[in-house]
Order: structure tokens, then sequence, then C-alpha cells
């Protein structure tokens, strides 16, 4: 395998509240034998702004974005919508300022989501064999929304969770059904998101599924929250913490 | 023009952003289809015999997921004995004589469904307006016909196979409300006039001098599933339709 | 723009979402129609069809004086009348000037959006004319007095012992929940209305211009009686539905069918270009197409929402949005529900007025997924809300929450660089040590506290990835490097 060089977008939760996430993935990438640079100076691609309407903060966390990570030449992060934010929505942002366009462009096309990354770029089919991955267990998948129908990334996670040894996969109905999270949607309008996650959660327990795995933590802490309330013992997983299990 | 048509053609032009010297229509707007598109979905019709009961045979199926009854009758005079049949079966639905009113149509003209329905009393008019009389006379006399009437025979013009469509042209002899107001309505078609879906439907209005003011598509017995999604047949068209292909 | 409710959309929304009939009837309707709509698109239709579709559709509206001037011509020299409305206002007061000068006394509808959109029913009830629907939904719905929840199953939030009551005491039957039943009685009463009504009042799905026509879509019926039988036809259009041929309805059409019913195509299409001709046994005297802005022209110079025209209102995003799988129609409280609705509303009629239903989305792309003509909505919602944090002088917004635009301000401090970013993470998880236990934050303070009402919340962690990569992994990872 040629010598890869990744350099970690670790988005804003994964950072502060789930950092065992990152460490996965480090050691998932690690295990390959990617090289990793970290830009400690990162803190949000400003996201949660644009959703929200407040394009100014946002336009100001995306030109700090574009300056820090736009001389990367593979950007990965543990996080579909913070992909897409950076893919799609900074062209958006930049639509009326042309030079800011070409680098936001440029930075659109350098960044990749994990599992991504693993499959389109490093080639990873086995992680059995390849990162020594074991999950004792069956597992359903939830397609996040801007993963899924932004990024069209269905088959990457798919591929890799098939190929675990000792993982099941258990497909949910519709599993690309909005879990309810939708950034400050959830706390505007909490019962709404409540109910929405209450949807997802009937089709999750449906499967009789040990784990639900996904590849954003913002969904994963909906489903969890509301999991965890309702005392289920369902896990959710991120697929970085599945992929560096190795059953020890 | 008046004073309010001149301000919204003036608003619209303003808010497309056109001035004077803006031609309004940037593409050929009304030459939607792409080079030779119509003459190759007219020439898709010239179908042996063969294939045009390959599509009775897909229309026959279809149909039966619209509750569309399709019958076929090896001569025209057949047809009229089927429809006498299929009236003679039938009870009237707001009670009455049995009476059928019928599109003044020449393909109709050889159902000899008079000399068929004698012998059951079941009268038959036929909806034109007779050209001597005062026209909004003979408007009011058919109108009464078609309601006092439990049966309805138009002869489509075309019928699409794939999901079973006619159309049925109106005109002079061709009442609207034959095919709506009886509470059956019959069609008739002939085996060269089925063509193999809505394009080559559409392609066949095309192809045409003119098009009347008034023309349907339609695919069997009037439906509802307004209540608790429960289909019912009969909302306020026909509750039942039969379509006769004359295979002669 | 006529509303049903005083409530908000967040009372509308709690009250739909403890109504768990509803919950399972919209499921229903979302898992039978919605599903079979995504089949179908990824079966019978491709995507090149639906792109082309848009194309065609983006470029009638961009020449839209154009084609509206053919149709014009084509159905005046039919005979017909057409008439530009600039209000709903305008298009009501024709609909009744017409009506008076034909001594019109009783009027049958086929169901219209738009006509619930200028509000008609009112003003003609106002001068003692009956307005009844004939949609069978429509006509409970009106029996009711409620409003409808969806586009195409307008009484999907009743069951069938509320309309046999209904129609027990409405329509003098003996009481039965038996659906062919009702649908019989409903029958029999809405043909004597129909075939004794001296107006039809319809909307109008999709005109082609170039063979000068409008053309309705139904299964049941009522549309083509209400059409055909009365002396009078007035068909009300938003100036936007409208294709320029024949080639592009018949896409446009297949697209229409699918989307609103999963149907390869609906029980009838008609097409009407104008009144009787001579020598036709049947049809109205007098036929009326009323073409209406009401605020569309705005939309339609705007480039951020010119796309939201090209609508050919399926009604297919509500048949797959999970948010109005929670919370049906009426939290919507506009004739336009669901996501077309929380886009068009606001454009419509105040996007402050509406600030809810631009904001009570989760952005999950389902409807733009599903749309056949690619309509971008949740594209459009960010700009609703992009509007409503700052303002825009343009539609007339006012900024929506001061408090918000606030924490957003101090949400940038924080982010523009790693100390203030820090910080804010160890404030955090300094204050959060008094909530958390097993693991998981269970009440939060601040906006945190909705999400912690139904929802466990995880904590900061000890140490952020950040601080792990300095302390574990850089030093662990030789010949790798920090920035």
């Amino acid at each position: 395998m040629t010598k890869h060089t990744a350099t970690l977008f670790i988005q804003c939760l994964v950072d502060s509240l789930k950092p065992e996430i990152g460490d996965a993935m480090v050691h998932v990438l690690d295990t390959l034998g990617v090289s990793m640079v970290y830009p400690e100076n990162q803190t949000c691609c400003g996201q949660p702004a644009f959703n929200s309407g407040y394009r100014r903060e946002a336009t100001k966390a995306a030109r700090r974005f574009i300056d820090i990570f736009e001389n990367h030449n593979a950007i990965v992060c543990p996080s579909g919508s913070c992909v897409h934010m950076v893919r799609h929505h900074y062209l958006d942002l930049f639509r009326d300022e042309p030079a800011m366009l070409a680098r936001a462009r440029k930075v659109a096309a350098n960044t990749y989501e994990f599992t991504e990354y693993l499959v389109d770029v490093l080639g990873v089919t086995d992680p059995g064999s390849q990162l020594n991955s074991r999950f004792d267990g069956s597992v359903t998948y939830h397609d996040s929304c801007h993963l899924s129908r932004g990024l069209g990334i269905r088959s990457q996670p798919r591929l890799l969770l098939e190929n675990i040894p000792g993982l099941s996969l258990i497909e949910m109905d519709e599993s690309d059904r909005c879990c309810g999270f939708g950034g400050t949607f959830s706390v505007k309008y909490p019962e709404i998101s409540t109910a929405m996650v209450d949807d997802k959660i009937q089709t999750i327990l449906a499967t009789g599924a040990d784990a639900v795995a996904g590849c954003d933590v913002s969904c994963l802490m909906n489903i969890e929250g509301r999991l965890s309330r309702i005392d289920s013992p369902v896990r959710a997983l991120h697929i970085a913490e599945i992929l560096a299990n190795t059953g020890k | 023009m008046n004073n309010a048509e001149q301000t919204f053609f003036t608003r619209l032009r303003d808010a497309l952003g056109r001035n004077s010297s803006t031609r309004a229509v940037r593409e050929p707007l009304f030459d939607s289809r792409e080079p030779g598109e119509l003459d190759a979905l007219l020439a898709r019709t010239n179908r042996t015999r063969k294939e045009r009961l390959d599509l009775l045979a897909t229309l026959k199926e279809f149909a039966a997921i619209l509750n569309l009854r399709i019958h076929t009758a090896s001569s025209t005079d057949g047809a009229g004995k089927t429809i006498a049949e299929i009236a003679r079966t039938t009870d009237t639905e707001w009670g009455g004589e049995k009476r059928i009113t019928m599109h003044d149509n020449p393909l109709l003209h050889g159902l000899n469904l008079e000399g068929h329905c004698k012998q059951d009393g079941i009268a038959v008019d036929i909806s034109a307006i007779d050209p001597d009389k005062d026209e909004l006379t003979e408007k009011l006399r058919l109108r009464h016909q078609a309601e006092a009437a439990y049966m309805g025979i138009t002869g489509a013009d075309w019928c699409a196979a794939d999901c079973g469509a006619i159309a049925v042209m109106a005109g002079p002899g061709r009442g609207r409300a034959t095919s709506l107001v009886p509470s059956v309505h019959v069609a008739v078609l002939t085996l060269d006039q089925l063509v193999a879906d809505l394009p080559e439907l559409y392609a066949q209005l095309e192809n045409r001098a003119s098009l009347p003011v008034s023309f349907n598509f339609i695919s069997g017995p009037s439906k509802t599933a307004d209540i608790e999604a429960h289909m019912v047949h009969g909302a306020h068209g026909p509750r039942e339709m039969h379509l006769i292909v004359i295979t002669e | 723009m006529h509303e049903q409710s005083d409530k908000s959309y967040r009372e509308l929304a709690n009250e739909a979402l403890g109504d768990e009939r509803l919950h399972s009837a919209i499921r229903m309707i979302q898992d039978r129609i919605g599903k079979g709509t995504r089949h179908l698109w990824k079966t019978e239709i491709s995507q090149e069809l639906r792109d082309k579709a848009k194309k065609a559709r983006m470029r009638t509206l961009d020449n839209l004086d154009k084609v509206l001037t053919t149709l014009t011509e084509k159905i005046r020299a039919n005979g017909g009348h057409v008439y530009f409305a600039k209000t709903a206002e305008d298009a009501r007061n024709y609909c009744l000037k017409v009506a008076q000068k034909n001594e019109v006394k009783r009027v049958v509808k086929g169901k219209s959006m738009t006509s619930a959109e200028i509000g008609v029913d009112h003003l003609l009830e106002a001068h003692d004319i009956e307005v009844v629907e004939t949609d069978l939904g429509e006509f409970i719905i009106q029996l009711a007095h409620d409003a409808p929840s969806h586009i195409i199953a307008p009484c999907i939030h009743m069951d069938k012992q509320q309309i046999g009551r209904l129609f027990e005491k409405e329509l003098g039957i003996p009481y039965s929940e038996d659906p062919p039943t009702l649908t019989k009685a409903a029958r029999k009463a809405l043909r004597e209305k129909l075939l004794s009504a001296d107006m039809g009042i319809s909307g109008c799905n999709l005109a082609c211009a170039e063979t000068g026509h409008i053309s309705l879509v139904s299964n049941e019926g009522n549309i083509r009686m209400s059409t055909t039988m009365p002396k009078v036809h007035v068909a009300l259009m938003g100036m936007e539905r409208v294709i320029a041929t024949l080639a592009e309805h018949d896409m446009l059409l297949r697209l229409l069918t699918r989307g609103a019913a999963a149907q390869k195509i609906s029980t009838y299409v008609s097409f009407l270009g104008g009144p009787r001709q001579p020598g036709e046994p049947d049809g109205p005297e007098e036929f009326h197409l009323v073409i209406i802005d009401n605020g569309r022209m705005k939309m339609l110079a705007d480039p951020r929402f010119r796309e939201v025209l090209s609508c050919i209102r399926c009604g297919s995003c509500l048949n797959i949005c999970p948010v109005y799988g929670r919370i049906g129609g009426h939290a919507y409280n506009a004739p336009y529900p669901g996501p077309i609705g929380a886009v068009v509303m606001p454009l419509f009629n105040g996007v402050n007025k509406h600030a809810d239903l631009c904001r009570g989305e989760s952005l999950c792309g389902a409807c733009k997924d599903i749309c056949p003509v690619n309509n971008d909505l949740p594209r459009m919602l960010s700009e609703l809300r992009h509007m409503l944090a700052y303002g825009d002088e343009q539609w007339d917004v006012a900024p929506v929450d001061k408090g918000e635009a606030l924490a957003f301000k101090g949400w940038y401090a924080a982010m523009s660089s790693r100390t203030a970013y820090n910080l804010l993470v160890k404030t955090g998880r300094l204050a959060q040590a008094p909530f958390v236990s097993d693991g998981m934050l269970k009440k939060g303070i601040g906006p945190l506290g909705k999400w912690t009402a139904d929802r466990d919340f995880p904590p900061i962690a000890r140490q952020t990835f950040g601080e792990r990569w300095k302390t574990v992994h850089a030093p662990r990872l030789k010949g790798d490097s920090n920035e």
C-alpha cells in the first residue's frame, strides 16, 4: 500500500463529547499504515449556525476552516453532516466571492467522510483481515440524512460492517428516515424531535439487533439519548468504534 | 387586453428581468422533442398482429389492478353481443327502466346493439344533437338521456396498454357525460388502436391536426380511498367499466 | 390567506403528537404511497426523466410571459374567457361576478387547493350561493366543519366511526362504518348536487400552452362531473401551473400520478380548453380560466425561490416527510401543508408570520429526494432561515429571535480560536457535574433542558480529542506531526 497521509477533521461533538470515536479512528488509520496530521486549532465547520440561518457566523467559521485546512490533501472526518457542510454548503456561502469560492472548492474536493475514505481511497474491503476487527453481535445500520442523501454514501459503511467477523448486519425498515436530530431543531422543537426518534427506535428495536451503528455522532447521540432514557440495552455505536474493536 | 392584464404582463416581464431588448423565447420553447423523437414514437405503433396481441395481454394484466374488465370479441357484431350480455346481467343503480346511451361513432354503428338488446327490452339512445332542432333544447334532452341511462357506450380513440388508459375525444355525437354519468361505462376499441404506453398515446395526440376542446383519459371505474384508505369503486363516476377489444 | 386555527404551530403539533390514531393513519399513507413512489423512481422512472422534467418546468418559468400568452390566445380562440388576477381578492371577486351574472344558486367544487388559497367559498356563501365540495374527502371535511390535513387524502385524520356518525347526523342514513356503504351514501347525496349545480369550480393540475388546454387529474370523477354538467365552469390556476407542450405534459403527468399516489395514471385525466363547441351534446356554455398571481410574481422574480414554482403539487413530500409523519397536516394551519407548505406559505403570507414553518424541520432532505422535479426544499428552507436570522428587506422580514442571534454571535466567539473553544468546554465540564448520573446527563440547563426533557445527553468528556491527541496519540505515532 502506498503511504497515505490523512488530516484529521474531528468534528466538535466528537472532540468534546465522544473523543473515544476519534481514538478509534486513529487506531484504524494507524493499523492501515496511514500517517496522520491533526491541525490543533480546528474547532467547528459552522454547520450549526448555517442550519439555523446564521450565515454570517457560519461564513466566518467556514473561512477559518478553509484557512486551516486548505493545504491538506486528504481531510478525513468521522461525520457525514460536517463533510456535507464543507462539500456543499461552503459553496453556497461563498457563491458571490469568487476567490473564496475557488478555495472552498479545493477544500471540498479534498474532504472525505471516514468510511468513504476507507473504502474508496484506501480500498479497505475486509476489516477482519486488514484491521483485525471483530464484533460479536448483531448490528443494524442507520443511514444518516446528509451522509446518505447528501453525499450518496450508503454502500461503504455496509461493506465494512458486513465483513467484520462475528457481526451480523440486520437492515431496519426505512434505514434512511431521519432520526429527528436536525441540529438546533432538536432543542427548538424537542417534542417533535422526540416523536421522530421514537419512530426510529421502533424500527431499530424491530430488528432485534444488539446495537445500532452509524457514521454521524449527532444522530447516534440522539438515538442513544432516547435509548438510555427508556432503559433500552441496545447500544448506539459509531462505525469507527466497531472497526477498532478487535474482540479483545 | 384590458388594464389588469397589461399590468399583469408588465409585472411578469419585470419578474423575469426582461427589458425591451430581451427576446422572450431563449430556447425553442414549443419544440421540446428531440429531433426525430416524434417520428420514432409514431413508428413504434406499426406492429404486427402478434405484437398487438402481446399488448393486449399486457393490458389485461394491468386492467386487473384497475378493476377494469377487458373483453375480447372477434367481430364488431360479436362485441355488440358481449355488450348486450353485460347489459342484460347488470342492474340499474338508481331504479327506472334499463336504457343505454351511446356515442355516435362509426365503429359503434356496427355493434348492432339495438338489435342485440331488443329481446331484453333495453332501449339504446344515441347521444347526438339533431341538427334540425334547437341546440340548447337538444342539449337538455341529451342531458336527461345521460341521466336516465344506466350504461354509456363510447368508442375509444386509443388505449395505452401498460396503464389501461383509453383516450376519448369529445365532439359532436360524442357526449362527455356518456362515459361519466351512467353507472356502467363500456368502451369499444379495435386491436390496432392499442398502443404500448402514454408516450405513444401522446404521440398520437400530437400527430393530430387539431385536438378537440375536451378529451379524457379514462382508466377503469371511478374510485376513492378517502375513508381510511379503503378502496371503493364508484365514487362519482361509473362504478363499473368494461373495455371491449375487437380483434378481427 | 385562510387559516383554520388561532393556535401556533408548536401547540397544534403537540396536540397531534398525542394522537396515536392520527400517527398510525399517516404512517399507513407514508408506508403505502411514500414507499410506493420511491420504488417507482427506482424502477419505472429514471432520474434522467426527472431531470428533464425539471428542466422543462424551469424553462417554462423563465419564459412564463410567452407560455401564458400562448395558452390564453388558444383558449380565447375556442371561446373561453381568461382573467388575470393579481390578488386572492381579485380572483374570488371574479368568481362571484361570474356566478352573479349567471344567476348561480349552487356551486360544486372539484378539489382545488388554489380555491382554499384564495378563500372563494366564504365570499360565495356570503352572497347566498351554496358551495358544495364534491371530492369525498373534502365533502366529509366540509360536513364536519373541519380542515383538510393532506393534499390528496384530506380526511386522513378521521376514522370511519367518526365519518359514520357524521353521515348519520348530516345525511340521515343509518349508522355504518363500512367504507363502501358510506361512499355510496355520499355518491347519492353528491350526485343530486352535481346534477343540479349551475356552476363548477375546479383547480388546474397542469395547463398545456401549445394545445390550449387545462388538465385535471382525479380518481373519483367528481372533477369531471363539476366541469361537465353545470352550465358554467371556472378553473382556478396559479400562474405557474402551465407547461409548454404535449410532450412535456406526458412527462409531467407520469411524474404527477406516481408522486401523488404511486399510480401509473389516475382514473381520469381531463383536458379542457373552452366551452362546449357547436354541435357538441354537452359541456359548459361558459368556460373561465382565472390565472392567479397572489404573490407568485415575487417568488418568480427571486432567484432563490423561482424553483419552488416548478412544484407540481403531487404531495409526495408529505408522503415521506418524517416531521409531517408525526404532526400531520393541521399543524401547518395553511392551505398547503407539509414540506412544500413550509416553503410556500411563508413566501405567500409572510415569513415572520410562518417562522415556525421555516424552522420546524430537521432538513433531512427526504422531500428533495422524492420530489419528482427535484425541488430543493431544504435549500429554500435554509434561505428562509437566513432571512429570519438577520431580516430581509426585499421580503419585509424582521430578525426573528434576538436571543438566538446573540447566542450565535457568542457561539462564533467560542469557535474563533481553540483557546476560546477549550475554555467553553472546560466551563461546560464543570457546570454539568451535578447532573451526570450513570454516565449520562439526565437534566440539562439552557437549551439543553429541552433536550433532556425526554432524552439523556452524553456528558462532556474528561479530555477532548484535541487534548488526547497531544497527550496520547501524537507521542505514540512516531513520524506523524502536529500543526
